[in-house]
């Protein structure tokens, strides 16, 4: 089964993040807005489902802007005393913030609730800590969080280390060249449904329909940050990189469900948990750090890692420098002849890419591919086999990856949830784009 | 046999399907030092002094529910040793749940070529199939599986991936293609890499455990704390039966309402994962999870969970569990730390692999449990103790 | 009590002996408790009445979860004397604590045949007893709860909390791990149409319920208890003092509980000490899990603890589920309080 208009979305999607590739660093940085004070308001509006469903949602917003889902992230250096007014604008019910991570939030307006103070239409109340402990965070609902987290209510903080933008955490170990938000959240249509028409709800018999990267379905998720069409729904989340770089993960478990996360390519290596160094004490370094291929995604838990990739011990040359000989290749499994590590002359012409593995250099390709016609192609392949690589494909296959970038898909791997609204394929699912280094 | 009638409809689907194949099509398996192209190596090549070869093929059949009901299903079958001219045949409704075991040794080139032999109860379909490597690392794309980013296998025609085995650990494979459906379909299964350290000389001294010929480890620990006696793949997984009917049926599948209602270990419910391997009663299916060992002895239990709708929190009861591995990478921090850990349930969404070692020093013999602290999964969909059971026993 | 379940008893006190007097070490010193197991309604905060099951101490009301049983410092040893008034069988396990099991199949002729009804040995329905014990019980958090058609009756509320600490105020052999006060959490769910149904006979092989596939809780339950606004704090000590939650999930789900405005040391997982501690302000509380959690409150007042999965719902009442308050006294108005037990809301140490 498969969806024409995906392919057509995901051709805009992969032709724009090449072109941005190619004019400059693009989502490297994750967008957000800069504190340490913030004005947040709470306000009902409408967002668009993978299937182009409209939603109404509650979010925050930032100031008078409209309701995000997720609300903006917040940005925040170390040790800044951050303060959040939130106001409630049209939420007819009391909402607040809680800040999971952050010890010893001083609440002050509105009225108390159960958790923290809250604020009703109209009112404001502040909350104030200081932000002592570098790290990814999440922010939602306090109030009557069951409903309120599940209409959108939550959002992103990233307190950034007094090492440096490049640091994720007061340690060199953190270091990354590039720096990816993956949060993740649920909906269950019936409930927004029933608020949108004043309708009774249960929010025990929670059943989720849409599941979300950042807010977006898939393949939203890949357009760019801010498109005009989704316009309550600001963030992205397209990972990209070259090999040898260090690609910063911060998973966020926004909703209700737990969600394994599962990255193709290669591990990750897990550096903080809750915005907590991976370390068994100050000064250890990130001693207790693991690698894993998957990440259980708890509601309300934040796990960082650090991804790289150089495809090395492929066991043949990905840059395609074998198709650089004088000669053909003697055939698929080529004879002593054809591996040529001694360097006659023949492949100390070709240069070795940056981060290439040196004993794969030149090591030919290890299979005959099936000719065209026994194959089904991606929209994302190009032809090649290759980093960079480029091949004739059939008209109308394949296609958009005029990179020849290597493209893995990071998704949930309870895979119920690549579907939008009962539409495979969307959901809680992106690609990394691992993009050959440009020549100078 | 309720499966062997489906075996009929195979001759008349079968010339149906032949008209559709494109002329070039043809199984094509690649392994060097195989001769004959039935993915056994005859003559081994100098040059692929290691390689090891596995020829499966991806189609549908049918598997027997703990409750007795019969559910349609997508699976791989292994056609190692098959003529390639008899592959087809082979292949026809042989859905194995879950798919043919894969054990590879590190150090191997692993040759795996894969047969699309259509789906015969659904000629409506022309689905393509892959096999994706889960978390084999620094993957290439094109050897991945994941059929956006790559290529994908059709009907009647051959793919060879190649993997060069560098990282020992237990992973898990399935087909990518379409992933919700084909992998609620049932097209999941074990694959582990044994690692380099069980081929040290006898006597080798790793760190004052002292290694002999026959000794078997999880990785290469240095030291023997993933040594095992016996070791057992028990991978978790689920079908929703109602999926499975409408896609017999022919009918639009429910992707939203999606619900596991068997829950499995190695494809079967609770009584049958009790029942031997390739026991005849359920010929597809042919994985047991019985675990027996000897008192004594250290149980490697290689758990994976390839549920398409749940997490699941596995318990073994009266017999202490350690953990010793997380996601085919042995728990050890980047300084030495030992991060392995005693516990007595652990807990796994989809795609997650752990390995955990249980000493049965000092324990009595006898029978112990392992089974789902989900205790709602102990069902097989209406029918009561079922689900995701089986027992250790020790002797 | 008839007399073959006395012989039974009597079985399990001549195996114990003769065990001890073979194996040639001291006779078995150690904790006996009398559990019963049995029914009572239970009023939710909605109004709605649910039959439950649970145990009780023998002449003690039967409650859930059961009682907190404790085996005391420098004791490895416990001893369960179960009398079971319920209408089915029921039998002990303790997840986490190595034990010989004793299964009990289904007969010929039961549609189960062959399959495991109960872990290990049952106390007969009706009144039937049976004695389990437990040897070189090490440090730390476990639930008990019946081994008998664990997918119904646990469900049903036969569980509760066992501690047992390493040294007094410590709860395992590490020094990092002693507090002044311990406060049991246990988690749980209903499903009130499971709980009508094995009420009413309909639950079963011809019932209206056949299996448990399709568990669907309205009730969640912190030691028992659904929260209700202005409901009590549980009393967690002074200010600057450590205190130790033990977490334990009864239930079928996972939760996973957040410590409002505070940061904890996660020290252990199913009672076993963890190799190093985390630092957490949740717990991934799986189903059947248990986990302990080092905390040092700044502050004088409340604490919120609630559910992250949101569970947060008592049928479909918002405002309750699985929260609940800790209160924090400031130091100068309880002096005294140092090292001295302090009861939780369930009145037990």
């Amino acid at each position: 089964m498969n969806n024409t208009s995906y392919k057509t979305r995901a051709l805009l999607v992969f032709l724009t993040a090449g072109l941005c590739l190619i004019s400059g660093n693009a989502g490297a940085e994750i967008p957000g807005i800069t504190g340490p004070t913030f004005n947040l308001s709470a306000r009902a509006d409408c967002i668009y489902g993978g299937d182009g469903l409209g939603i109404l949602i509650w979010g925050y917003a930032d100031g008078d802007n409209r309701g995000q889902y997720p609300g903006p992230t917040l940005l925040v250096a170390e040790d800044q005393t951050v303060v959040i007014n939130l106001t409630n604008i049209d939420i007819p019910e009391p909402v607040s913030i809680v800040f999971p991570g952050q010890v010893g939030v001083q609440a002050t307006g509105g009225a108390a609730g159960v958790i923290t103070r809250e604020a009703s239409i109209g009112e404001t109340v502040t909350y104030t800590f200081t932000a002592s402990e570098p790290g990814t965070y999440l922010y939602n609902s306090g109030s009557h969080a069951d409903l309120q987290v599940e209409m959108g209510l939550f959002g992103a903080m990233i307190i950034r280390p007094a090492m440096g933008q490049q640091y994720a955490y007061n340690d060199a170990q953190s270091y990354f060249d590039v720096e990816y938000l993956f949060l993740m959240s649920e909906l269950d249509l019936r409930i927004h449904d029933a608020i949108a028409f004043g309708q009774p709800y249960d929010t025990s018999t929670f059943f989720p329909v849409y599941w979300f990267l950042n807010g977006r379905n898939a393949p939203d998720t890949m357009e760019e940050n801010f498109v005009p069409w989704l316009p309550t729904q600001p963030y992205n989340c397209m990972p990209m990189m070259m090999p040898g770089q260090k690609l910063l993960c911060r998973f966020i478990g926004a909703g209700r469900q737990s969600h394994p996360f599962h990255t193709h390519g290669n591990h990750f290596a897990i550096i903080a948990r809750d915005g907590r160094l991976m370390s068994s004490a100050p000064g250890s370094g990130i001693d207790l750090m693991e690698k894993a291929f998957s990440v259980g995604t708890a509601p309300g838990q934040t796990y960082d890692a650090i991804f790289e990739w150089t495809g090395e011990k492929l066991g043949w040359d990905m840059y395609g420098h074998q198709q650089d000989r004088d000669e053909a290749p003697t055939g698929n499994f080529p004879g002593p002849e054809d591996i040529d590590h001694d360097g006659d002359g023949v492949f100390d012409e070709v240069m070795m890419e940056m981060h290439e593995y040196e004993p794969d250099h030149g090591k030919p390709f290890p299979v005959d591919l099936p000719q065209n016609q026994d194959l089904t192609f991606g929209e994302m392949y190009n032809g090649s086999p290759f980093l960079g690589g480029e091949g004739l494909l059939p008209p109308g296959q394949g296609g958009f990856n005029p990179m020849g970038a290597f493209v893995y898909m990071w998704h949930s791997h309870t895979e119920k949830e690549l579907t939008n609204n009962d539409i495979f394929p969307g959901g809680l699912m992106t690609h990394l784009m691992i993009m050959p280094h440009m020549m100078p | 046999m309720k499966v062997q009638r489906y075996k009929n409809a195979h001759l008349i689907l079968l010339s149906v399907l032949m008209m559709t194949w494109p002329v070039m099509a043809a199984v094509h398996v690649q392994c060097p030092g195989d001769i004959d192209g039935d993915a056994v190596i005859d003559v081994p090549d100098p040059f692929h002094p290691s390689n090891a070869c596995l020829h499966l093929g991806a189609g549908d059949g049918f598997s027997i529910m703990a409750d007795g009901t019969e559910m349609y299903t997508f699976g791989f079958s292994n056609l190692t040793g098959v003529p390639p001219e008899m592959a087809m045949h082979h292949g026809m409704m042989a859905a194995q749940i879950p798919a043919p075991t894969i054990e590879v040794e590190e150090g191997d080139e692993f040759y795996l070529s894969l047969t699309n032999v259509g789906m015969m109860m659904r000629p409506d379909l022309f689905d393509p199939h892959t096999v994706h490597f889960h978390g084999f690392p620094q993957a290439a794309s094109i050897f991945d599986g994941m059929p956006g980013a790559s290529i994908a296998i059709n009907m009647g025609a051959s793919l060879t991936y190649y993997y060069n085995i560098v990282e020992p650990g237990t992973y898990i494979y399935h087909c990518h293609v379409e992933a919700t459906e084909h992998m609620q379909m049932g097209m999941l299964g074990n694959l582990y890499v044994n690692p380099a350290q069980n081929n040290l000389p006898d006597g080798t001294d790793l760190n004052g455990f002292i290694h002999h010929t026959g000794y078997t480890y999880a990785y290469n620990d240095g030291d023997g704390t993933s040594y095992y006696d016996v070791g057992y793949p028990l991978q978790f997984s689920g079908f929703d039966r109602i999926f499975h009917e409408k896609h017999l049926a022919v009918q639009p599948l429910p992707f939203a309402e999606m619900a596991d209602t068997y829950s499995m270990i190695n494809g079967r419910g609770y009584p049958d994962t009790l029942l031997p391997a390739d026991d005849p009663s359920r010929p597809y299916q042919p994985v047991t999870s019985l675990i027996e060992a000897t008192v004594g002895q250290k149980i490697l239990l290689r758990l994976s969970n390839l549920s398409t709708t749940d997490f699941f929190t596995i318990r073994v009861l009266g017999l202490p569990m350690r953990v010793i591995g997380k996601d085919a990478k042995l728990l050890r921090g980047p300084t030495g730390a030992d991060l392995t850990y005693n516990t007595s349930s652990i807990t796994m969404g989809g795609g997650e692999t752990n390995d955990v070692i249980i000493d049965t020093t000092g324990a009595a013999a006898g029978t112990y449990f392992l089974y789902t602290t989900n205790l709602n999964f102990l069902s097989n969909d209406a029918e009561d103790y079922g689900g995701i059971m089986t027992e250790i026993r020790l002797n | 009590m008839n007399k073959i379940i006395k012989r039974d008893r009597m079985t399990v006190v001549w195996a114990v002996l003769l065990l001890t007097l073979t194996s040639g070490t001291p006779v078995v010193r150690g904790v006996t408790y009398d559990l019963v197991a049995g029914e009572f309604d239970t009023l939710m905060p909605d109004g709605v009445t649910v039959r439950m099951w649970g145990f009780g101490l023998s002449g003690q009301a039967v409650t859930v979860p059961g009682p907190v049983l404790t085996v005391p410092v420098g004791d490895h040893n416990l001893t369960i004397n179960l009398t079971n008034n319920l209408p089915v069988p029921v039998s002990l396990v303790i997840p986490g604590l190595p034990s010989a099991l004793t299964p009990v199949y289904h007969q010929a002729g039961d549609p189960y045949a062959g399959r495991v009804r109960s872990l290990t040995a049952e106390a007969a329905p009706g009144g039937g007893q049976r004695t389990y014990t437990w040897t070189d019980i090490r440090p730390g958090t476990f639930v008990y709860h019946s081994g008998t058609q664990m997918q119904i009756q646990i469900q049903m509320g036969l569980y509760g909390a066992l501690k047992h600490d390493f040294a007094a105020s410590q709860a395992y052999a590490d020094p990092a791990t002693a507090y002044q006060t311990d406060i049991v959490l246990l988690y749980s769910e209903v499903d009130p149409s499971v709980h009508a149904a094995v009420q009413s006979g309909e639950y079963g092989p011809s019932g209206t319920i056949t299996s448990t596939v399709s568990y669907w809780p309205s009730y969640f339950l912190i030691n028992g208890e659904s929260y209700t606004p202005g409901q009590a704090p549980i009393p967690a000590g002074v200010v600057g003092q450590k205190v130790l939650l033990r977490f334990l999930n009864a239930g079928l789900r996972t939760h996973v509980p957040i410590i409002h405005n505070h940061i904890g040391k996660l020290i252990s997982e199913d009672g076993n000490l963890l190799p190093f501690f985390r630092d957490q302000y949740e717990v991934m509380l799986a189903a059947g899990k248990t986990s302990d959690l080092l905390l040092t409150p700044a502050a004088a007042g409340p604490i919120t603890v609630y559910d992250r999965k949101l569970d947060l719902t008592t049928g479909m009442e918002s405002s309750g589920g699985m929260l609940v308050k800790l209160d924090v006294a400031p130091l100068q108005t309880q002096p005294g309080l140092w090292k001295k037990p302090i009861r939780n809301r369930l009145g037990r140490v």
